[in-house]
């Protein structure tokens, strides 16, 4: 199956709200998805959902394996997940620790362990913040430190929920490129739930959801095309999207330009 | 009601010789909206909290209106709090008393001043909230709901200087739309002067006159919002995000010779553009 994430006929309610009813989503392996909507509508229950932290209704299967109480502890070696708050995630003192946490108990050697460690800060070019102790790193060291947590049991699915809210534009456009080659080289599917309408950039796919329902699931450029859903739920476009759909209105272009400097030069010959 | 910075410097532990904050001379006129960003722990929110004297500096001043705030000198912490009022970063999660209306009026009562109900009702219908609200629980609140309450606390006030500390974190689009709305309110139709202390450089450039940029613990660079955002290369160099509507006539001056207005929002560029293309 080329579906890595399947749910059918899923149903969440939350305290006495109903959140999601009959829910069906296919994800497939290798998509890059950014996950929006308005506040409230589902998206952070979602991809909590998926990531085996709440009970549901229906039926969940992910790589193939159904989720379910019994088979618990397989399904989070398949799904990496970092939440909103980068210091909730963060057990230990030392940052080697905090990464190598996970592969305890797992039945590794130590020395196992400290080559896997040192395999996945090399890949995420944090190996000099491996002796520190974790009170002297700053927010950016943080957030690379978790996903190395993460990345470091060799999930298939990682999930973002919010999870790059406290870095500046700049950190964030380094954390997504790294994603983004993750994707690519180690075919990771990945979802990052986001506030943040440039981080939709870096994704293939755009899902947006609305009190609980699929409003639009679909690449980049088509849901693009349909751009007038964005504005109806109170949601920005990205900068580049937005001018080049008002340009394209006015005859001056004909498609959507991402980049600035190549807008530049197709506006003045 | 002016602020105004002279040779600031802060340190936590002077045996340290860590200063916090370096050498930092500003002013900040009035009825402005001045921004003030920088990196993580460029000493942003430590100056916003010497201007409140919630610390005081280790030396240098600091003058709000005709309040003096130096290391030697004995202030009113009363008249300042009535001078100036400080929304804190996270305020939403800094709410502690049990009815919405304790929360309002909790600092009057502090300052000893009247409790003005009708008043009260104004800057709740003002920030989108409403009499309904007066005795819920803000624990039962949601976040956009209680980050209304904590900033309507700080406006029932009515102080003429409000420092905003990271407004945007965790919002929506929509109530960051509403949020600027606010802040322009404020600053066009209630005279105040506001200071916003953000990393979000296009929220600060949707709204102030002035920016101010840090760098652990100096000013880099500060002015004319348009002026400090023109210096690309300061700010490249620097690793500060520029605003986009900025970027884009700074690459069309750069790469075309062709000098298109640098605007604030998109529309506004829009129509920049089609005047110069055709």
């Amino acid at each position: 199956m080329s579906s890595v994430v399947s749910i059918k006929n899923m149903s969440f309610n939350y305290d006495s709200r109903r959140v999601f009813s009959d829910f069906n989503l296919d994800i497939n392996r290798g998509d890059f998805v950014s996950l929006i909507g308005p506040n409230g509508s589902g998206k952070s229950t979602l991809v909590k959902i998926i990531a085996g932290l709440l009970e549901f209704d229906g039926e969940i299967y992910l790589d193939d394996l159904l989720l379910n109480k019994s088979n618990i502890k397989q399904i989070r070696k398949k799904v990496g997940v970092l939440l909103n708050n980068v210091d909730s995630q963060l057990i230990a003192n030392k940052v080697f620790d905090n990464i190598a946490f996970p592969l305890v108990n797992q039945g590794l050697s130590r020395d196992e362990i400290i080559a896997s460690v040192r395999d996945i800060a090399l890949k995420l070019n944090i190996t000099d913040l491996l002796n520190k102790n974790i009170t002297e790193v700053n927010n950016m060291e943080k957030t690379l430190i978790n996903l190395a947590s993460v990345l470091v049991y060799k999930p298939q699915i990682l999930i973002f929920d919010e999870a790059f809210e406290n870095l500046d534009k700049i950190e964030r456009d380094k954390i997504l490129t790294i994603l983004k080659n993750l994707n690519i080289i180690e075919k990771l599917t990945i979802i990052n739930v986001t506030q943040n309408m440039e981080d939709i950039l870096f994704g293939n796919m755009i899902l947006i959801l609305d009190d609980g329902r699929i409003i639009e699931y679909d690449t980049n450029d088509k849901v693009f095309d349909n751009s007038k859903v964005f504005s109806k739920l109170g949601l920005d476009l990205p900068f580049m999207v937005d001018l080049s759909i008002k340009l394209k209105y006015y005859n001056l272009i004909d498609r959507i330009i991402y980049d600035m400097e190549e807008m530049v030069d197709v506006l003045w010959k | 009601m002016e602020v105004k910075v002279n040779n600031l410097n802060f340190y936590y532990n002077k045996k340290s010789g860590i200063k916090i904050l370096d050498s930092i001379n500003f002013k900040i006129p009035n009825n402005t909206i001045v921004g003030i960003t920088g990196k993580s722990g460029s000493g942003k929110t430590t100056l916003a909290e010497l201007m409140c004297g919630i610390n005081i500096p280790s030396s240098g001043k600091i003058t709000v209106d005709d309040i003096f705030i130096n290391k030697k000198n004995i202030f009113d912490e009363r008249k300042l709090k009535n001078k100036i009022g400080y929304i804190a970063q996270n305020s939403e999660n800094q709410i502690f008393n049990k009815t919405v209306k304790d929360e309002l009026t909790y600092a009057l009562k502090f300052l000893g001043k009247i409790i003005d109900d009708a008043k009260i009702l104004e800057v709740l219908n003002f920030i989108g909230l409403n009499e309904s609200y007066l005795n819920k629980n803000p624990l039962l609140l949601s976040t956009g709901e209680r980050k209304k309450l904590s900033i309507a606390a700080t406006l029932v006030l009515d102080t003429d200087i409000i420092i905003f500390d990271d407004p945007t974190r965790g919002l929506d689009a929509k109530s960051v739309k509403n949020l600027k709305r606010l802040i322009k309110n404020l600053k066009s139709n209630f005279r105040k002067t506001i200071i916003i202390i953000s990393r979000d450089v296009e929220f600060i450039h949707a709204l102030s006159d002035e920016v101010i940029i840090m760098d652990k613990g100096k000013i880099l660079i500060w002015g004319n919002k348009y002026e400090v955002f023109k210096t690309t290369d300061v700010l490249k160099n620097y690793g500060l995000p520029i605003p986009k509507t900025m970027e884009f006539s700074s690459i069309v001056l750069d790469k075309k010779n062709i000098k298109i207005g640098y605007r604030d929002e998109i529309n506004d560029l829009l129509k920049d553009i089609y005047r110069y293309v055709r």
